[in-house]
């Protein structure tokens, strides 16, 4: 053997072992699977809901203003925060931070939670105002949650929608919702 | 090529040192899969505005969702465009969101045109040029500030002149687009304003080359007359057409193609052809007798003071204009002549239309009096369906200017442009760019200003421009793009752009009744709102700045203030409407043609506000018996042999006579220079200081059928006849200079003349302007450039 | 039955190529390269095509926008392999973006020629994208587009119609090209509904279909020139 070749290629390559190479194609899977994942939602601060609609009896309108009259639910804005929160701040820390924020005139952008595809038309208004669903049947037990999720709680498939359409007779039309 | 997809095609038309800008970080790229969004999600706001772009100001609804302006549409309200617009006006959402746009005011950092910058804030910009003038009215010369001024909308002129009114020069100087009409009218009526069309109620629309469907000064005017009343939004299921459109040109243009008759033509004939008709028309019996007899001098022979018999209309053109004889001249058949004659009798009114097409040409004024002659022949004259002297919107006047003693020297002296022409204003940009390049090295002119101009593009000659821009100490651009000319500038505080500001856009004149549209800001400025600063605003602030007289004279706070305090003229006026439906349009028209108006409003506040939300304000009623919109000669009648210009040729002694030059005013090619040179506006193509639109620019034209670069067209024998075949690159060249262009082969071109559109450059900046090529033609009487009769030969590139 | 169509007259058209531009607004259509558009890839769902006859002095001209047929016996939709063409309940043939493979069978079935393949993805500059209309999604790289007669618009405009509890009417659905027209040549509603003005046009003793021996039922009619 050539003394000059270095002291690693003295070993001989061993066959890697099919529990190694089965972990490492899984964990590749997973990370595949990550990477494709819709990335975690963060909210710019830890809203409560369950604070605000049930020892509150706040409804969802008062921060979600355009359910009944557009495609768009619409999210809060500094505003809405401060109309209770500039003058009194609730007993949580995160309370106090959020009548800091809003004293300081901080923008407040709340992230949408639920994203569709740009190729979908889905109106709020249409659903709830005029169909009649609640809140629930798409957004789950959202209104009771204490922290903001990062992802939604009901995953929504065109399988859903489908199924929710035939169950109530309505257009099962391709453009009645693809655009 | 090194350059992305992308940049190319957002490069393309604004100007190369843009690009400058774009490399040196000044826009960001990124690829956008989709409009998957950010939106905030929620508001959407359909706004009532006018379209600035072209001198039509056509009422558009701007759509604006979560603070973008995602579309352009027409607005219903709006009396002319009804709704409707045009390619242009939809596609400023492209020019608002252009990456090359300038969203602040940037000061030269370097040397002057080396395209380095540095960004500062609109206040500093005002105060950088304010102390500029305030030095120069203090050294004694504020006659050294000049103005160049493109076509202003609204109350951007009366701005202007006041401010430099006040500031003591008399240099405002307008490089707008004049059609040169407003000279006819003052020699035939005595009226010096460009004249109105009824086209919605003519019978016939004979059109002397005028591009009516291009750009003319209002092509949804003559869509809306061409569309008619069927078909149309609300008003009953009617199929009735508009008027007849017959278009005499020199080239197939769109019009031609769209009219119902399109007659080939002979360039710079159109005046000869004009008295042909109005020879058929006279031997024939088909003039108005009745209106000549009450309204027109100069029809029959009459006598002088001295007793010599002079010869009168009728006798110049039966002696001259034989139907043979035109038709040798203008190269259109004797039967053609006759049947147009025939068919203006039978489609009463039918109304003649004319332009710059006519009048920039040498024996270009003649011309055009002999096609305002088959008007006031068939007695067309402020009639419904005819051609109008339409009033203005009665706005309240600026406050009254007071001037101090430095003002009124200033104003004494004499304007570095003044026109030397018998007629009209001449070529006054020229005029300037002469006189400041010139003297050698001491420029009468120390600060200039270039609003809505750019000389070096839209000049006919930018080596005089280029000389002169560089005489000048100090250079300040407004506009909104780093065009050729704003490259040289000192300073650029860029003009927000029509979607951004307070505007007020009365409509422009072939208009038969007057409308003041209002422009509103649909969105924030594009920089945010501390970033960019209006023109309009930064004028006011100026004049604040400067202090004294200056700042008495110009007294408001915004644009927004001095427009709301124009309007109350409006509100008391006593007359016409705040836009509203054709329900609503035709009841306030019939209600004044009896002679009532009832106030809508009863205070100025909501009168504003309403005012600001329907996009305007219309008066439909136009009085067709008043005798001083007929002429206001000395005599009040209408002088078909103007008095003031047999004068000027008497005293030119050049034995010319009226109407006598138009047969001999064309040239002829030579070997070398074999095609006559027709430049000509694409309808969807800026020229001069605005950048492209990617729309626009993929499809310029509907046909010919090309993209991106600059083309000419020529017919298939010529092209066959000099071995070129359709796509090839050549070189246009004339004694003057040469450009490429892609070679269109284009059935509708005439054999011997080379069609040439005007407003394109190459993606990468480098110019193809037919307007350079021009020769030093010019009508004599008022030194309008003549486009016509440039000679050029095409050789492959 | 409500069948979306539209009459165009083309007496009335004047080629300026406003619907061409309003279609491109609304319907975030991209622009090509200059090399690519001399290769005839231009985008246009609604494009005005012109006809030239004859050498000068006597050429004429004729001017046809064209926009998709919406046939109701679609070429188009028999070759699809995988139905994301297809003819929707009131007549809009749609193009159902995520389920085309890109295939373009269709786009060579159309006799029209108004089905457009995306060569590359469409690219806008980040200033531009604020320009957008988000009613309507950016088609991906690798499928197929088309005229939709702004279905987008129908979609808002019915339940507008039902919030406010009433019928749809002719005005509450205009697509871009339609609602923009300067001469009212574009004429658009329900063809089967008598109180649309196209119902009556499309009787009209100058309506004609283009490519009708084809059989392709278009519910696009064109009122040909009287002269």
């Amino acid at each position: 053997m050539n003394s000059s070749v270095p002291e690693r290629a003295g070993r001989v390559p061993s066959r890697p072992r099919p529990l190694v190479l089965g972990l490492v194609v899984l964990a590749l899977l997973v990370a595949v699977a990550f990477a494709f994942r819709t990335p975690p939602v963060a909210q710019p601060v830890a809203f409560n809901h369950l604070n605000h609609t049930t020892d509150l009896k706040l409804d969802c309108l008062f921060c979600h203003k355009f359910v009944n009259k557009r495609e768009h639910a619409g999210l809060p804005d500094a505003r809405v925060c401060g109309s209770c929160h500039l003058d009194r701040a609730g007993k949580s820390a995160e309370s106090r931070r959020v009548t800091a924020l809003l004293t300081a005139g901080t923008p407040l952008r709340f992230n949408k939670l639920v994203r569709l595809p740009s190729h979908v038309y889905f109106s709020h208004r249409r659903h709830v105002a005029i169909g009649q669903l609640k809140c629930a049947q798409c957004h789950g037990d959202i209104a009771t949650s204490v922290v903001p999720p990062s992802r939604p709680l009901v995953q929504i498939k065109m399988k859903v929608c489908l199924d929710c359409h035939q169950a109530k007779s309505q257009s099962l039309d391709c453009v009645a919702c693809h655009r | 090529m090194t350059q992305s997809r992308r940049e190319f095609l957002w490069s393309a038309g604004a100007v190369g040192a843009a690009w400058a800008l774009v490399r040196n970080g000044g826009v960001q790229w990124s690829a956008s899969e989709a409009n998957e969004p950010e939106w905030m999600p929620g508001t959407e706001a359909r706004t009532n505005s006018t379209c600035l772009l072209c001198p039509s100001r056509c009422g558009i609804r701007g759509r604006v969702v979560d603070g973008n302006l995602v579309q352009i549409a027409g607005n219903p309200l709006h009396p002319m465009s009804q709704g409707g617009l045009c390619p242009r006006g939809i596609a400023g959402v492209q020019m608002l969101y252009h990456p090359n746009r300038l969203t602040t005011p940037l000061v030269r950092d370097g040397a002057r045109g080396a395209g380095h910058w540095k960004a500062i804030t609109p206040e500093g910009a005002v105060a950088l040029l304010g102390q500029r003038l305030q030095a120069l009215r203090a050294s004694g010369r504020p006659e050294a500030l000049a103005v160049l001024a493109g076509y202003c909308a609204g109350s951007m002129e009366d701005v202007w002149r006041r401010f430099m009114q006040a500031y003591g020069s008399p240099n405002y100087i307008a490089d707008d687009y004049n059609d040169g009409t407003d000279v006819v009218m003052d020699l035939m009526h005595g009226i010096p304003r460009r004249p109105a069309y009824d086209l919605e109620h003519a019978g016939l629309v004979l059109s002397f080359g005028t591009p009516l469907f291009e750009a003319w000064w209002s092509p949804l005017q003559a869509y809306v007359a061409f569309g008619g009343p069927g078909h149309s939004r609300g008003e009953g299921r009617s199929q009735r057409l508009g008027p007849r459109f017959v278009q005499i040109d020199t080239r197939f243009s769109r019009t031609a193609a769209r009219a119902h008759e399109w007659v080939g033509i002979t360039p710079g004939t159109y005046g000869t052809l004009a008295l042909g008709i109005a020879y058929v028309l006279i031997k024939e019996q088909l003039i108005d007798v009745t209106f000549i007899a009450e309204h027109v001098d100069g029809f029959e022979d009459w006598r002088d003071k001295g007793g010599d018999l002079q010869e009168g209309f009728r006798s110049l053109v039966l002696r001259h204009y034989r139907s043979e004889e035109v038709s040798a001249v203008t190269g259109v058949s004797v039967e053609r002549i006759v049947s147009l004659a025939k068919s203006m009798a039978e489609h009463r009114p039918a109304v003649a239309v004319f332009g710059a097409e006519v009048l920039a040409d040498s024996g270009g004024l003649f011309a055009g009096l002999a096609v305002q002659s088959l008007n006031v022949l068939m007695g067309n004259i402020n009639r419904v369906g005819g051609l109008l002297f339409s009033d203005r919107a009665p706005v309240e006047p600026l406050v009254t200017a007071s001037l101090d003693q430095p003002a009124r020297a200033g104003l004494d002296v004499r304007p570095v442009a003044a026109t030397t022409a018998p007629f009209g204003g001449g070529d006054p940009a020229l005029k300037l760019a002469q006189a400041v390049a010139g003297e050698g090295g001491t420029s009468p002119v120390d600060v200039l200003l270039m609003y809505y101009a750019n000389p070096l593009a839209s000049s006919t000659h930018p080596e005089v421009w280029s000389k002169a821009l560089s005489h000048v100490p100090f250079v300040v651009s407004f506009s909104p793009f780093l065009d050729e000319s704003a490259r040289h500038a000192d300073l650029i505080l860029p003009d927000l752009l029509p979607y951004e500001r307070w505007q007020d856009a009365p409509a422009p004149s072939s208009y038969p009744f007057p409308v003041w549209g209002i422009a509103q800001p649909l969105v924030e400025p594009r920089g945010g709102k501390k970033s960019g600063m209006a023109t309009g605003d930064a004028l006011l602030a100026l004049a604040q700045r400067i202090g004294g007289t200056v700042a008495k004279s110009l007294p408001y706070t915004s644009m927004e203030e001095l427009l709301k305090s124009r309007a109350r003229g409006l509100y008391a006026s006593g007359r016409g409407m705040v836009l509203g439906s054709a329900f609503e349009r035709g009841h306030s028209r019939q209600m004044e043609e009896r002679g009532w108006w009832l106030p809508q409003y009863p205070e100025f506040d909501s009168f504003w506000s309403d005012l600001v939300d329907n996009g305007g304000w219309a008066d439909l009623f136009h009085d067709v018996t008043d005798p001083a919109r007929l002429a206001l000669t000395p005599s009040g009648r209408i002088q078909l042999m103007p008095v003031r210009l047999r004068d000027a040729l008497a005293a030119e002694g050049k034995g010319r006579t009226l109407y006598q030059s138009t047969k001999s005013a064309t040239t002829t090619a030579g070997t070398q220079f074999p095609l006559r040179l027709i430049p000509y506006r694409v309808s969807t193509l800026a020229s001069g200081t605005l950048a492209l639109e990617p729309w626009l620019a993929e499809q310029p034209t509907v046909f010919p059928d090309t993209h991106w670069v600059p083309w000419v067209e020529l017919s298939p024998k010529t092209a066959q006849q000099m071995g070129l075949h359709d796509g090839v690159a050549v070189w246009v060249i004339s004694s003057r200079g040469r450009y490429r262009a892609r070679l269109k082969v284009f059935p509708g071109a005439a054999p011997q003349n080379v069609n040439a559109p005007y407003g394109l450059a190459y993606p990468d900046g480098e110019s193809a302007n037919p307007l350079h090529l021009l020769d030093e033609a010019a009508e004599p009487l008022t030194s309008v450039s003549a486009w016509y009769s440039t000679f050029v030969r095409l050789e492959r590139a | 039955m409500t069948r979306w169509g539209m009459v165009i007259d083309l007496d009335r058209c004047t080629g300026c190529a406003a619907c061409e531009v309003a279609c491109k607004s609304e319907n975030n259509i991209a622009t090509v390269s200059p090399e690519q558009a001399d290769l005839g890839r231009t985008f246009s769902w609604m494009k005005v095509m012109a006809q030239v006859n004859g050498d000068f002095p006597d050429t004429t001209m004729r001017f046809m926008p064209r926009p998709c047929m919406q046939c109701d016996n679609p070429p188009c939709v028999k070759v699809c392999p995988v139905s994301a063409t297809y003819l929707g309940e009131e007549g809009i043939v749609g193009q159902i973006y995520a389920r085309c493979i890109g295939c373009r069978y269709c786009a060579n079935a159309c006799p029209y020629t108004v089905k457009y393949f995306n060569w590359y993805a469409p690219e806008w500059p980040e200033t531009a994208r604020h320009a957008l209309n988000p009613d309507v999604s950016v088609r991906p790289k690798g499928v197929i587009e088309k005229c939709t007669f702004c279905h987008h618009r129908l979609q808002r405009a019915k339940e507008e119609a039902r919030s406010d509890g009433r019928e749809l009417q002719e005005e509450d659905f205009q697509p871009a090209c339609a609602e923009v027209c300067p001469t009212t040549a574009i004429v658009f509603g329900d063809l089967d509904n008598p109180r649309h003005r196209v119902h009556e046009l499309k009787q009209d003793p100058r309506a004609m279909r283009l490519m009708e021996e084809l059989g392709t039922e278009p519910k696009v009619y064109y009122l040909t020139p009287r002269a």
